[in-house]
């Protein structure tokens, strides 16, 4: 989807680079916590169907292609 | 931390330096989404926020028209009356306009069975809630954040986990939270949030190859007569 291009770039990247920003920004007071369990997260990949091959259309690959300039 | 030492980190297949950038950006972002339905935002978040609209050129896709249209939101935005929406929409007397929690919207019941499910996954996840915190776990934020660590590329998990959590814990509920924000009669600043938040979430169920939950339109939870437990 070459023609697509154009369209995106710009509002993306400066989108990614505002959420990049605001990553620390919200950092704080965070509901969710890694519990620092690490033997159980053999569970949780276990539970997963199957490895994910890296797929993805190339719409998609753009989006995330234009937002890391 | 390099690309390859993240990689053999999260017990990847491809060390893909691109790949870890991807996760960087979706996890940041779930990052944010999860700040703006945790509290409302402050003067920095809304500083951020309107940047993009300096920054950026006019174009067309519905997820930067929808950055666009927040940050609009976040210009206008003041301290006083922002408290006032957030409080009118999530909080209220008794109960917020909408009820920002996946077991309300499943099942028209807060603290139900996704709820319980939602737990035992995050533990397997090696999830868990802030002891401080009141809110269960099944908050709009709280599964945002949720998102936001198991799409970190250094320490989050692989697609196919990412993928389980998101179909069954997120994208369930959370597209019809966001399209009611746009619709709710308290809503002004956070009718922008929820269409940037529809708008992500679809790039998200695009990202991860997941199945979309709604063929067709849906309306909200519970209906009429409904009230939380």
């Amino acid at each position: 989807m070459k023609r697509d291009q154009g369209q995106i770039n710009g509002a993306r990247r400066g989108f990614f680079r505002v959420v990049a920003g605001a990553g620390v920004a919200a950092g704080a007071g965070a509901l969710i916590l890694r519990s620092g369990t690490a033997e159980q997260e053999p569970v949780a990949r276990a539970a997963a169907p199957e490895q994910a091959s890296y797929r993805e259309t190339d719409h998609i690959r753009k989006y995330y292609d234009t937002a890391r300039d | 931390m390099d690309a390859s030492a993240k990689a053999q980190a999260n017990d990847r297949p491809v060390p893909d330096t691109t790949h870890v950038e991807d996760g960087r950006l979706r996890s940041s972002t779930w990052t944010l989404l999860g700040a703006l339905l945790r509290d409302p935002p402050g003067d920095d978040l809304l500083a951020l926020l309107v940047r993009v609209e300096e920054e950026d050129a006019a174009e067309s896709s519905e997820l930067a028209a929808a950055w666009h249209a927040l940050s609009a939101a976040a210009r206008m935005a003041r301290p006083a009356p922002l408290d006032d929406e957030f409080h009118d929409l999530f909080i209220g007397i008794g109960r917020g306009e909408l009820v920002p929690y996946g077991s309300w919207y499943r099942t028209g019941y807060l603290m139900d069975r996704p709820l319980v499910a939602l737990r035992r996954d995050l533990a397997l996840l090696g999830l868990e809630r802030d002891p401080g915190v009141r809110e269960p776990e099944d908050h709009a934020a709280a599964l945002a954040e949720t998102m936001a660590l198991l799409t970190d590329p250094c320490e989050g998990q692989d697609e196919s986990t990412q993928r389980l959590f998101f179909a069954e814990h997120v994208d369930s509920w959370m597209p019809t939270l966001f399209a009611d924000m746009q619709a709710a009669q308290s809503a002004d600043f956070y009718r922008a949030v929820g269409r940037v938040g529809e708008a992500f979430m679809a790039l998200e169920r695009a990202w991860l190859h997941a199945d979309d939950p709604r063929p067709g339109p849906q309306t909200g939870p519970g209906g009429p007569g409904e009230e939380p437990q």
